[in-house]
């Protein structure tokens, strides 16, 4: 059993200072689109009320800094019982690696665009990474990656990979595949209606798998 | 051998707006109330199966719109506690116990079944029939005077030790972190959670439930599953990523021309991630949740849907989510509330998800608790909640749908300088076997400094006041209200007693038809 002590009375203290607004001091703009919430706010402005600062004294201000907390400890490591994405920025250097293009390239475009949905932060738009491999993510990811293995570039550099996905599976796995991973992939050839099929869906399974996206 | 459902005589791709039409035809009070459970288990039967009839007859097709404020929410403008409308000599005003009530009587409202509106809330008096309050409840217990992301009502017995099955709830929460949201173990899902669990079985290919982390601050609300990971939601970080998510052109539907080249990939990728899971030693629980994943997503590789339903908004629609709500308060700021009500109603009423659930804040205030900032809070919780009823009515699925508000990190007292880990803890349902009132009170016990003390009086299980308490005393423990709210849903008890804390409790029966 693993537990988390929260030192409960020194954090509250330290983080009190901004987690908390009082009605002292600066006025912070609400942006309070209602005439009459407006007028209310004329006895002493909407002011008296949306401040920084803490009930001793209000002095820290009023963004979303965050104190360093003391002695914070995480609760405890994930003992494996979810496979986790490579941060975004990681997952597309190996991609174009293994294309064989700089990450700029134009093939790569739908990935950026859609690159929160795909799990990426912005810090300055509030959004963190998220780095769960759940069901929307993987839909977004092979839709994003229909330029890329579509693409000349690709296509050239992995000509016929439903007939022989070795190339790109020691690119992708940075080793040699197993038998099993052969027969998994072979079973796309013989599946699918044609070879272009099976090539696309060749690509979508060797740049989706877990090997390739995940920590 | 026996027989064969009729729901195989449809083929696969039409079968979601089949069950669709079923559903709703058997969730409506009219089949529901009039006919019976017994006529619809029949009807279940013959259409779907004998092994699949149980299963199919408990599980109601239903909508949930689950509303998250943080910080610290009061409601003192929406709903007036009757004691506190009633006093007639009540100290007013901002600072310390002075309450934070700054209509007078002259313009508070009684409304009937306990209810007294403030001219914030006079837009929700045509829908009291179906609204139920309850302040009473368990308070919340965040390190920094309450605040927390989970709350009581929401995921009950929720404790900061892990014991038993307890798990961590805040894994799935992008960029979580400690500070005003802490950290909690716990067995219960959430209600949105399960809801999009039960719902996703009814009908697979259901598109995910999401919830729209739209708080303005570091803070946030924490979703869990629990046992069931398929009930997990979809995190929404930012209005574009809400557009994304739900496209308006049938191609972005449909990412694999055809459901066979999706099943050929989701199962290649079961093949060669097997050995994934094996070569870095993950628990058998990470395969199985891949495994269940990667058939989810087969089904959003090919939806087969050719529906689309435009996420942003028009003039027309903007201007009448948005008269007189105002604007979000905080740090950094995502969307507004009405937007958020906005969208939800959008997704529900096209019946693209059945769960969604919004998360708002109005930045943390002490101190002092002026005029301005009770009447901000009145008017953004209830004018979305007014035109959410309004037009889910007019979509003619208010009957299947229950919204429920949180004061998710708690409430507070009336004192105009209040924390949340004093006072109220307030749930809001609204929709489905909903009976309409105000349940519990804050009365004035006496008088303090410049203002009061306050009494709380929780009710009885019939609805009748206990006597006051003027501390944290005696409040119903979480599991009540979260039982409450699975019953008005019409989720299976078996389904509910699973989990540990909230087995065999019983709902608060006075706030349901």
């Amino acid at each position: 059993m693993q537990t988390h002590a929260i030192p409960c009375t020194l954090l509250a203290t330290l983080l009190c200072t901004s987690a908390c607004y009082t009605g002292f001091d600066a006025v912070v703009d609400q942006g309070l689109g209602n005439d009459a919430v407006g007028e209310v706010g004329d006895d002493g402005g909407p002011g008296g009320d949306d401040h920084d600062g803490d009930e001793g004294g209000g002095e820290s201000e009023g963004d979303d800094e965050q104190p360093e907390p003391a002695e914070e400890e995480e609760p405890f490591e994930l003992p494996g019982t979810e496979a986790r994405l490579l941060p975004f920025h990681v997952r597309m250097t190996n991609l174009a690696n293994i294309v064989g293009v700089d990450e700029d390239h134009f093939i790569f475009d739908a990935l950026y665009m859609r690159r929160i949905q795909l799990g990426d932060h912005d810090f300055s738009g509030n959004i963190a990474a998220d780095l769960v491999w759940n069901p929307q993510k993987m839909g977004v990811w092979v839709k994003s990656l229909e330029p890329v293995c579509s693409s000349i570039q690709f296509q050239e550099r992995y000509p016929s990979i439903s007939a022989d996905p070795t190339p790109l599976l020691q690119q992708v796995l940075a080793r040699d595949p197993d038998a099993d991973e052969l027969e998994a992939y072979a079973a796309i050839a013989t599946q699918a209606p044609d070879t272009a099929t099976a090539d696309r869906l060749t690509c979508y399974a060797a740049l989706s798998s877990l090997e390739f996206v995940a920590q | 051998m026996g027989k064969k459902p009729r729901i195989e005589e449809i083929h696969p791709l039409r079968r979601r707006r089949f069950m669709q039409t079923v559903g709703a035809a058997l969730g409506v009070p009219m089949f529901a109330g009039g006919v019976g459970a017994g006529f619809r288990f029949a009807m279940h039967e013959e259409l779907f199966g004998t092994a699949h009839a149980y299963t199919q007859a408990d599980l109601v097709p239903t909508y949930f719109i689950e509303i998250n404020l943080r910080d610290q929410w009061d409601f003192g403008h929406v709903f007036v506690p009757p004691g506190l409308a009633t006093e007639t000599n009540l100290i007013r005003g901002a600072e310390g116990n002075q309450c934070s009530l700054f209509y007078g009587a002259e313009n508070i409202t009684a409304a009937g079944n306990n209810f007294y509106l403030t001219p914030d809330s006079m837009e929700l008096m045509p829908h009291l029939d179906s609204i139920a309050v309850c302040e009473s409840n368990e308070l919340c217990i965040g390190a920094i005077h309450g605040h927390e992301a989970v709350n009581a009502m929401r995921s009950p017995g929720r404790s900061k030790q892990q014991s038993g099955s307890k798990m961590p709830v805040w894994e799935q929460e992008p960029g979580f972190g400690e500070q005003g949201n802490d950290y909690f173990y716990s067995s219960t899902p959430t209600p949105a959670c399960l809801h999009n669990y039960v719902q996703k079985q009814l009908d697979p290919s259901l598109r995910n439930g999401i919830t729209m982390k739209f708080i303005s601050r570091f803070h946030t609300a924490c979703h869990f599953a629990g046992t069931k990971p398929e009930g997990e939601l979809t995190r929404i970080q930012s209005v574009q990523e809400l557009f994304d998510t739900f496209p308006d052109t049938v191609e972005d539907l449909n990412i694999l021309p055809t459901p066979q080249e999706a099943d050929i990939l989701s199962e290649t990728l079961r093949r060669v991630d097997a050995g994934f899971f094996q070569r870095n030693a993950f628990q058998p629980a990470a395969h199985e949740r891949h495994h269940a994943n990667l058939g989810e997503a087969a089904g959003l590789w090919h939806t087969g849907d050719t529906q689309v339903v435009s996420m942003p908004l028009t003039e027309e629609e903007i201007a009448y989510w948005s008269a007189g709500v105002p604007d979000q308060v905080g740090d950094n700021l995502k969307a507004n509330i009405w937007e958020q009500a906005a969208w939800a109603f959008k997704l529900i009423s096209n019946d693209v998800t059945r769960s969604v659930s919004l998360e708002f804040d109005y930045l943390d205030v002490h101190g002092s608790r002026s005029e301005s900032v009770m009447n901000t809070m009145g008017l953004q919780a209830a004018l979305p909640l007014a035109r959410l009823i309004e037009s889910l009515k007019a979509a003619g699925i208010y009957e299947q749908t229950l919204i429920v508000l949180y004061s998710t990190d708690g409430g507070r007292a009336p004192n105009g300088n209040s924390y949340g880990n004093s006072g109220k803890n307030t749930f809001v349902m609204a929709g489905r076997n909903v009976r309409g009132g105000y349940y519990g009170d804050v009365s004035v016990a006496g008088n303090s400094g410049d203002g009061h003390t306050y009494g709380y009086h929780v009710p009885n299980d019939d609805g009748s006041l206990m006597a006051p308490v003027t501390d944290n005393s005696n409040r119903l423990d979480g599991s009540r209200s979260w039982r409450t709210v699975m019953k008005a849903l019409e989720m299976p008890d078996d389904l509910c007693d699973e989990f540990e804390d909230v087995a065999g409790v019983s709902p608060l029966n006075f706030m349901l038809t």
